[in-house]
């Protein structure tokens, strides 16, 4: 009796390991995963200086700032909408803080109207798609464009310095010999991540991308909630945009064009879809690393950047397909 | 009439997922003849017509049209064969003027020439003209009956020598179905063949030649209209078991759950009523009576432009579902697919879907509570599924059903709306059904049941109200529950003074 209550808890936990692995390798996190690993072996091999301190640190405090964004378009696309003005709103944020502190010399100032800027543009999108029900795809459209050019007029065309020290120096600082950048992203992220898995007010996000009309018929606000994603993207492109200016000393109205459809990209190869109700920070975030991944590999290897883009579209696609064989397996 | 055989329906076998839909069905349709399909929702019918016309494959038999089997494979194919089918939901251009979608659908593309956009045919042109329908207007502009006899004229134009009519008359008026049968019998008179799919019976006494039952995707025979008597044929749709399909009814306390005063609308005028606590309150009326739009709008979730609504005996404004759902209002809604499923999401997430917060801590969601809540559910109402991480879409639309029920359980609602519960469930799991909702009404809930089905709404309801384009047309309440009074409210014929509705919305 007691023998084979043993050999039932024996049995029982080698099935609960068994569940654990095959839960692990059901999930696109983990498929990427190892891809990322596979490429850092291959890239340390092939150059020694792709794991130096030096490259390193500056790859990731320059992606890790991305990661904020990221979070962004990741929960708008949950919510089953997405947002072209990311990359116009960035630059925006930073020509409005560089302008502001240029002109007046106050720091604090201009970081508040930057933020101001982005959660603005953010807000605006969302009452156009949730209030006057248009597509997100015209409305986000429409505010890119007008993002994009305010840029110009508020810049008059040129890249507007950034001469305060202090926020350079802040954002460019290590702290126990990481960048703070990094630091800052990677508490965020974690936060995000269990947020956004666990608690009950993120998981109204997915009914809410699943089935919108089904989830209002719940009692989930829906519109609500997506106005409220669509003003987060704001901030976060508010944030972004304010720490690439100080970082790169100086705000200008061309930079992160495009930089919304990366965003996408990376979001989609990291599990997430443009049907809504899908996706995880910590796949998103690895869509991230990855793609970031794939280019500094092509430096190294020696692969014209011309190739990037032919490169990181052949992923996304193969994400997708991936993704069709994975519903038709469960179908 | 002539004998001769234009489409013989030969051993036909469907099955989808674990339903059979459609069990060894054979039969012949004459020339000339107008042939109903009869059977409730869910008897197969609609399978019957999307086989015919190549929507969906059969998995076994043969249909053979004019002496040679017809091996279409799709729905153009099959139209080239010279089937043509004017469906419930209606497949003309809105944009378009009559004139253009008639002519768009008479010359096949395969002809390479330029579509002219005033030629009709002689044919399709004389029916528009009887019915005063101007070949320039455009589509949208049309109402709904309009709408078909244009799909008519169009199969018309083609030549068309059998015509399929799936259930044409579910969003007409009374009179606009007057219009269609007139056409009908004119479309006789040219020996075009007519299949009249069907679950009303007045309507298929009125026009059909014979008549063909199916019951649970079984063929229960073909009888001739002129010999036969209504009570046989529904015997023939709903079988022997009706008896036992109901639960006994029990009756309410007189303690009132929701009072309706005057309630105005997008789709509903000056509707009043009272819903006590333990009764099953059953909606009767038409397909665009407004009986959806009163109580989507009572749900919060649609618009009201005047008049009370009172909840426990205060009055109060429910603005959204959200609110509705705190004041203990649960809804079921007609369309299991489009609002009330999560199809991507499993039975677990489907089941708790309106009671998060009660799954949840105060900021995370609850995991063992929300899995231990719907295994209860599951085993209260038998739900047959392999695990409760499964997926909603593997379950069969019984089993769809419950979960919806589980769910609004779970947030223990003092008020339940369901709409069209048993619409597209076989047999077996409309009695479960109708046992949980008995069940739930034993248990104190207010039951709203919004059902188009006769049987059903006068097996179940202690007290019915039947809505007539957006009123309240008669409250029945005792023996006052009958079939003929059922009738004759839903088409809006008043067999009682107004007054007595005033007095029961007391």
């Amino acid at each position: 009796m007691g023998a084979n209550l043993v050999v039932e808890r024996k049995r029982d936990w080698l099935s609960m390991l068994n569940n654990l692995f095959r839960k692990i390798f059901q999930r696109r996190e983990s498929f990427i995963f190892i891809l990322i690993i596979a490429m850092m072996i291959f890239l340390s091999y092939k150059s020694p200086a792709f794991l130096s301190y030096k490259n390193f640190m500056a790859l990731v405090s320059n992606e890790a700032i991305k990661g904020f964004v990221l979070t962004g378009v990741l929960l708008l696309l949950i919510t089953r909408d997405f947002d072209l003005s990311i990359g116009s709103g960035m630059a925006l944020v930073g020509v409005v803080m560089a302008q502001i502190i240029h002109q007046t010399g106050n720091l604090g100032l201009g970081l508040l109207c930057g933020l101001l800027a982005g959660l603005v543009v953010g807000f605006i999108n969302g009452v156009l798609v949730t209030k006057l029900k248009l597509a997100s795809f015209i409305a986000t459209l429409g505010s890119m464009y007008m993002a994009r050019s305010l840029c110009n007029i508020i810049s008059v065309g040129k890249g507007v310095p950034v001469e305060n020290q202090a926020i350079i120096t802040f954002l460019n600082s290590y702290f126990l010999g990481f960048p703070v950048a990094f630091l800052v992203m990677l508490f965020f992220g974690i936060i995000m991540s269990v947020l956004l898995g666990r608690s009950k007010h993120f998981r109204r996000l997915y009914y809410t991308g699943v089935n919108e009309k089904g989830a209002m018929m719940v009692g989930i606000s829906t519109s609500k909630l997506r106005l409220l994603m669509f003003s987060f993207s704001g901030l976060m492109m508010a944030v972004a945009g304010i720490a690439y200016t100080g970082m790169l000393r100086s705000a200008v109205p061309t930079a992160f064009t495009g930089l919304e459809m990366k965003l996408i990209a990376m979001a989609v190869i990291g599990g997430s879809s443009l049907k809504g109700g899908q996706g995880s920070v910590l796949g998103a975030l690895l869509g991230l690393i990855l793609v970031t991944l794939i280019g500094n590999a092509m430096t190294i290897i020696g692969i014209s950047p011309q190739w990037e883009g032919a490169i990181l579209g052949t992923i996304l696609i193969a994400a997708a397909i991936l993704d069709i064989f994975v519903q038709k397996k469960v179908e | 009439m002539t004998q001769d055989i234009i489409l013989s329906i030969r051993n036909i076998c469907k099955r989808f997922g674990g339903t059979q839909a459609l069990k060894d069905v054979s039969f012949d349709i004459l020339k000339g003849e107008v042939h109903a399909v009869m059977g409730e929702n869910g008897a197969g019918k609609s399978t019957l017509v999307k086989i015919i016309s190549a929507v969906v494959a059969k998995d076994t038999g043969s249909i053979i049209l004019n002496g040679e089997e017809l091996t279409a494979k799709t729905p153009q194919e099959s139209r080239a064969a010279g089937i043509n089918i004017v469906y419930q939901e209606l497949s003309l251009s809105p944009f378009l003027t009559v004139g253009e979608n008639i002519s768009a659908s008479s010359s096949p593309m395969a002809n390479f020439k330029l579509m002219n956009p005033t030629y009709l045919d002689e044919e399709a042109e004389h029916l528009l003209n009887i019915n005063n329908i101007d070949p320039k207007t455009e589509i949208r502009e049309l109402g709904v009956g309009s709408q078909q006899i244009v799909e008519i004229a169009g199969a018309l134009s083609r030549k068309c020598r059998l015509l399929i009519l799936d259930e044409p008359t579910s969003s007409l008026t009374t009179k606009e179905t007057d219009d269609l049968f007139r056409i009908i019998e004119i479309l006789k008179k040219r020996d075009v063949t007519v299949i009249y799919i069907s679950h009303k019976i007045n309507e298929v006494f009125r026009i059909a030649d014979r008549i063909s039952v199916l019951k649970d995707g079984e063929y229960m025979g073909t009888v001739e209209r002129a010999d036969t008597k209504q009570d046989t044929i529904i015997n023939l749709m709903v079988g022997r078991d009706i008896k036992d399909m109901y639960p006994t009814k029990t009756g309410a306390e007189a303690k009132c759950a929701l009072e309706v005063r005057n309630l105005s609308g997008d789709g509903f005028q000056d509707v009043s009523f009272t819903l006590y606590r333990g009764e099953i309150l059953g909606f009767a009326g038409l397909a665009g009576a407004g009986r959806t739009e009163l109580f989507t709008a009572i749900f919060g979730a649609g618009r009201i432009t005047a008049g009370k609504v009172i909840v426990d005996g205060k009055e109060e404004k429910i603005r959204n579902p959200r609110e509705a759902v705190r004041f203990g209002i649960g809804y079921l809604p007609e369309d299991r697919k489009e609002t009330g499923l999560f199809l991507e999401m499993n039975i677990i997430e489907n089941t708790v879907a309106a009671s998060i917060d009660a799954n949840s801590g105060r900021l995370f969601l609850n995991r063992s509570r929300a899995k231990k809540n719907t295994l209860d559910m599951v085993e209260r109402m038998r739900i047959k599924l392999g695990t409760i991480q499964d997926r909603i879409y593997n379950l069969s639309g019984g089993n769809q059903q419950k979960v919806l029920l589980s769910r609004w359980l779970l947030v223990n609602p003092k008020v339940l709306i369901v709409d069209e519960p048993t619409r597209g469930i076989d047999v077996g799991a409309k009695q479960e059904v109708y046992h949980i909702l008995r069940e739930l009404a034993n248990n104190d809930i207010a039951v709203v049941m919004i059902s188009s089905e006769v049987p059903e709404i006068l097996g179940m309801s202690d007290r019915i109200i039947t809505m007539y384009h957006g009123k309240v047309s008669a409250v029945l309440e005792g023996d006052e529950r009958n079939e003929n009074f059922l009738a004759q409210s839903i088409v809006g014929v008043h067999h009682k003074a107004p007054g007595h509705i005033e007095e029961s919305a007391q």
